[in-house]
């Protein structure tokens, strides 16, 4: 049971309905207010953080210009154009900026699996990117295809170093081999492949860690998967190797070499693509330096204007300045808005501490020390702010998670929202202390004469 | 028991000082019962406070057997006030939030004395003031004379040594009035010493002695008629 002191305090709080729910409620709407403010700024800010640390904005991206740019360029200059076409070798570009640790290609790709059930009579146009209208070889789809008759799979079927996948289509990237570096992949089993794999014209694929699982199927050790031969219609493709996971979508997706020359794994779609190169550089802060390095060596080996840089850096930084921006005015809007409160929260306990100055001197009477007296009205405000944190807590959730959203920040941590709880919380007790001051200062003599 | 020497209290307003208490020396021994009395601002409750240590004299020395009280932090002073007085007021002071039980195990809660034993001493005080019937209900239900036995068994929790009463009948009918003195008369003589402040002369010729004050000073100390032990 509570000591009596203490059951003069719950009481009046109780008993006073109105007022205590407005102490409740104004510490509430303040607790909540900050605690969303804040935790929107700290999640803004960690999330912008982790996401700049990603290798992808250490990346300086050089392409030819855009389908869509190069529509609209008049025929003769397009001409111009098509000898723009980067290659493999245009890597060494990079000894020309000391700022560049790593060089590679990464271009999109998908491969588009034979099952046992897919109709593989039938042209594939019906699944995956639709096959080119006439490809610059005018060649046959016999070119670009790798073609079995329902014969050559039963077979396959019970070959025992043929993977058949229940997949349609896998994705993933042609790469060259410093992307592994840049990105930190390493393989679990078997290995990455090498420079020297450019070379050849090997259809081999590195599998992502838990696309190596889907494929190899529950139960079953990826391991086994290694040198075996994945049936695709872009032929036979021999697993070398699979990554260590590294918790980003690299894990579910297939990594084949880039090769220059068409006719490697979908070479034909490689000339309706931009091919990329990326040049990753050790420091960020030397992006800009770097790009006009490499933009010097590109203009000097396809002319001016040829080639585009992009640098996702920079363009992710406005973002991250926008959002930070907006972060620090909402948590000012909220910090000032919890400040009002707390003002008033600070003014409706001094006005109960006159009203209980008489109480006051009763309890001094019966032998309470000033020290008594603080520590009782101290409660009453620890009350008050427990109260309001939880209700201020309910409001700051739905709020920061609503606001985080609207900012696009996808991982959030529910400890931002804790941490301006308990801050705010801190806050509130702070300025309860200042009435419970005023206690102390009651001249308990004068208090009974009232 | 307790000596006080020239005590002086100066209430200073600013422009104009009052001076409630002007060189007030008097002893109180065990088992004295005191009654004080003196017009209106003669300063009779500033002298109260002064000797319950609820307030503290501009000048003069107060001892509490040979100790200088004046001088012992706030903590020890809350503990004399807990543990060796106990006070009635003219409007009874109780916590309207807490029941007459309750309200009588308040002073015994400051003593850190266990909920049980608090309870079952505060029932028995409540009986011993005649209030058996009345332990859970809140002061606005009780009448005045109640609310002032409640106020006498909740300063009678701790064991005082000293009851000091400020105009404990003032407030009631006079047959009330009566039912109160004669609670605290019986208390003195079980040796409890009591210094009442009254306006009335019956009351105070039942005292041992009478200490008159006018405009702050003791004007006269005298024994009643009665004469006690003094
Ligand atoms: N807090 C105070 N401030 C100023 N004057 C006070 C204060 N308390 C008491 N006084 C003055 O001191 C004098 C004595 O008051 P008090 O002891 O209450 O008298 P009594 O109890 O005999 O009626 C009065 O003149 C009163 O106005
Ligand atoms: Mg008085």
């Amino acid at each position: 049971m509570f000591k009596e002191p203490y059951k003069i305090i719950l009481r009046r709080f109780r008993d006073r309905p109105l007022e205590s729910g407005l102490l409740v409620l104004a510490v509430a709407l303040g607790i909540g207010a900050f605690s969303a403010g804040f935790s929107l700024l700290m999640n803004t800010v960690s999330y912008s953080r982790n996401l700049m640390s990603s290798p992808e904005y250490k990346e300086l991206i050089f392409s030819t210009r855009s389908n869509s740019e190069e529509m609209e360029t008049p025929v003769r200059e397009k001409l111009v154009q098509e000898t723009a076409v980067l290659k493999v070798s245009d890597l060494e570009a990079a000894k020309m900026a000391p700022g560049v640790q790593w060089a590679f290609v990464q271009n999109r790709a998908h491969l588009r699996l034979i099952t046992r059930d897919s109709q593989i009579s039938s042209p594939p146009e019906a699944m995956g990117p639709p096959a080119p209208p006439e490809s610059a070889e005018g060649g046959t789809s016999k070119n670009n295809f790798f073609t079995i008759s329902d014969d050559e799979r039963a077979a396959a079927e019970k070959d025992e170093s043929v993977v058949i996948a229940e997949l349609d289509e896998i994705s993933g990237y042609e790469v060259t081999p410093q992307f592994f570096n840049a990105w930190g992949i390493t393989a679990a089993d078997g290995s990455l492949f090498t420079d020297t794999d450019l070379n050849s014209t090997a259809n081999i694929i590195v599998l992502g860690s838990k696309l190596a699982s889907l494929i190899a199927g529950e139960g079953n050790n990826p391991s086994i998967l290694l040198g075996k031969k994945l049936l695709t219609r872009e032929g036979y493709q021999t697993i070398i190797g699979i990554t260590n996971p590294v918790s980003s979508s690299y894990d579910s997706e297939y990594f084949a070499p880039y090769r220059d020359q068409s006719g490697g794994v979908s070479g034909f779609r490689r000339r309706f693509m931009d091919t990329q190169l990326r040049f990753a550089v050790y420091n960020p802060s030397d992006l800009d330096q770097t790009a006009e390095l490499l933009k010097n060596w590109f203009a000097a080996q396809f002319g001016e204007d040829q080639i585009t840089v992009s640098n996702p850096r920079a363009e992710a930084m406005q973002l991250v300045k926008r959002n930070g921006g907006i972060g620090i005015l909402i948590l000012f809007l909220s910090a000032a808005g919890f400040f009002i409160a707390l003002v008033n929260v600070s003014n409706i306990l001094i006005s109960r501490v006159l009203r209980m100055k008489k109480g006051v001197g009763i309890l001094m009477a019966v032998g309470a020390a000033k020290k008594d007296i603080m520590n009782l009205f101290l409660l009453e405000t620890v009350l008050i702010a427990l109260l309001g944190g939880a209700a201020g807590t309910a409001l700051a959730l739905p709020l920061s998670n609503y606001m985080r959203e609207a900012a696009g920040i996808t991982t959030a941590s529910w400890l931002f929202t804790a941490v301006g709880v308990v801050l705010s919380g801190i806050v509130t007790v702070l300025f309860g202390i200042i009435p419970s001051r005023h206690y102390m200062k009651i001249d308990p003599a004068e208090a009974m004469r009232s | 028991m307790i000596k006080l020497e020239n005590i002086n209290k100066q209430y200073d307003l600013g422009t104009v000082k009052v001076n409630a208490l002007k060189n007030v020396s008097l002893e109180i021994k065990r088992g004295d019962y005191a009654a004080i009395m003196g017009p209106s601002g003669s300063g009779k409750s500033t002298l109260m406070h002064i000797l319950g240590i609820l307030d503290s004299a501009s000048r003069g020395k107060y001892y509490l057997e040979d100790y200088d009280v004046t001088s012992l932090p706030d903590r020890e002073q809350a503990r004399i006030r807990n543990q060796h007085f106990g006070f009635i007021f003219q409007s009874f002071n109780l916590f309207p939030e807490l029941s007459a039980v309750e309200n009588v195990m308040l002073p015994m809660s400051y003593a850190g004395v266990a909920a049980k034993t608090r309870r079952e001493k505060a029932v028995k005080l409540l009986e011993d003031v005649g209030l058996s019937h009345r332990l859970t209900h809140l002061p606005t239900m009780l009448s005045g004379g109640e609310q002032q036995r409640v106020a006498i068994a909740r300063a009678l929790s701790n064991d005082p040594d000293l009851i000091l009463a400020d105009e404990p009948t003032g407030n009631l009918p006079s047959d009330k009035g009566e039912e109160i003195l004669e609670i605290l008369e019986s208390l003195n003589r079980r040796g409890v010493t009591i210094v009442m402040v009254t306006h009335n002369p019956e009351q105070s010729k039942r005292a041992g002695y009478v200490i008159e004050l006018r405009d702050g000073a003791v004007i006269k100390e005298s024994d009643t008629l009665e004469g006690k032990d003094v």
